[in-house]
């Protein structure tokens, strides 16, 4: 099942649990077209980490995915020289120590440059490295190979692999870096494609409870001085939770005599304050009429 | 191709590089995007634009720039109509064509109606 590297590469349109809009599907498209890195920004909870899983699935690439953390080092994701282990086989006289390349640990970056087939790489969350991680990261992701010193001998990409890189924005990534890829934001998606990312979650919700918790759901997120406002993720959660209960419509409805606070809003709200706040909004919001 | 554009993020103060202008034409050759100026926009900004703090600014240099070229477009000539009529005939089926004969009938007796309900207004 291999795709044609540059003749026609295949083009990806969404998938039947993953609603992409127009500018993302051209985002995606652009990158594997020219073979660049993609860098995905947006809300958490807009589904930056599926795109990757979604992508490879749609196109019947295998995916490989390297979740950054602050301890992350740019060497490890090309390999790791395991020199505990071969001082220890050489204490007992293992064969295996004359050959340095049985303690090279191949990281992600290396399986993806090996692959014998187009691969999709997810390098999620890249700012929660230090600021020198992209920089050290420009070479390979370029030019697509790199050194192993150990063995010298010089990896090279039998296939570009499609580079998905997210960020939170916690940390400014380097110019240099961002040159080279290309950039979508992912925007909070407005009222009707969330109808369409709903549908495709949960299917068999009725018309009438989705409508009402639309509404509160975009109530919650126009209030001020929310510290985490409710995203995508937390809306399907909450409408699970919905179902489960077996939540009617009726419950969610507010009007101008009723205002009242939406079951299982924990779902929604995952900060103290900003449950307390948000109850506290709603009582004397009742308290007024 | 397309330098002005490009200068006119620059002066709109922008931080595009060369490269990234580069890209975006490299993306162009190789038909990324069906030619339309809402795909270009939208791969202008994916290709130029690395930071979301800058989209505002990149639409409205982007507006000032093609606006001028819509305007180029509005000056044409409009084709006359008798022209596309022709160009129709030769498509249309019998079936359509008898149609539209039809309503031109039609149109026709609507005109001769308002001229009268307005000559019959005036002699009143």
């Amino acid at each position: 099942m291999k795709q044609a590297q540059s003749t026609s590469p295949a083009t990806f349109s969404g998938s039947s649990t993953y609603i992409a809009t127009a500018d993302l599907k051209l985002a995606v498209n652009a990158a594997l077209t020219l073979q660049r890195p993609l860098l995905i920004k947006g809300e958490p909870g807009t589904g930056k980490t599926m795109l990757a899983e979604e992508v490879a699935q749609a196109l019947d690439m295998p995916l490989l995915q390297w979740h950054i953390k602050s301890t992350t080092k740019a060497q490890q994701g090309l390999y790791e020289y395991d020199a505990v282990s071969r001082l220890r086989d050489s204490q007992l006289g293992d064969a295996k120590v004359n050959d340095i390349r049985n303690y090279i640990i191949k990281g992600v970056l290396w399986q993806a440059f090996a692959a014998e087939e187009p691969t999709v790489l997810l390098i999620d969350e890249i700012d929660k490295a230090d600021i020198e991680f992209p920089n050290d990261l420009l070479r390979e992701i370029d030019r697509m190979e790199f050194y192993v010193y150990e063995t010298r001998e010089l990896i090279r990409a039998k296939h570009r692999p499609l580079v998905i890189i997210t960020s939170n924005n916690e940390k400014e990534l380097p110019d240099a870096f961002l040159r080279r890829c290309f950039f979508h934001y992912i925007a909070f998606p407005n009222a009707e494609t969330m109808r369409n990312i709903v549908a495709v979650h949960h299917p068999n919700l009725q018309a009438d409870l989705l409508a009402a918790a639309l509404q509160s759901f975009y109530q919650i997120r126009a209030l001020p001085g929310l510290k985490k406002k409710p995203s995508t993720s937390e809306l399907i959660d909450w409408l699970k939770l919905l179902l489960a209960e077996g939540t009617s419509p009726e419950a969610l409805y507010q009007n101008e005599e009723n205002v009242l606070i939406p079951p299982l809003h924990g779902a929604l709200l995952k900060n103290e304050q900003d449950l307390q706040l948000f109850e506290r909004l709603v009582l004397m919001n009742r308290n007024h009429r | 191709m397309l330098i002005d554009f490009f200068f006119q993020l620059k002066k709109a103060k922008i931080p595009v590089s060369i490269l990234e202008f580069l890209t975006l034409l490299e993306a162009l050759k190789q038909g990324v995007i069906s030619p339309s100026i809402d795909a270009f926009y939208q791969l202008a900004r994916i290709t130029l634009i690395k930071d979301e703090q800058y989209f505002d600014r990149f639409d409205q240099a982007f507006g000032a720039y093609f606006q001028g070229i819509e305007n180029i477009i509005a000056l044409q000539p409009e084709i006359p109509l008798a022209w596309l009529e022709k160009q129709l005939q030769r498509v249309l089926t019998a079936e359509e064509k008898a149609a539209l004969q039809k309503i031109r009938w039609y149109r026709g007796f609507k005109k001769t109606l308002s001229r009268t309900d307005a000559r019959a207004k005036r002699s009143t």
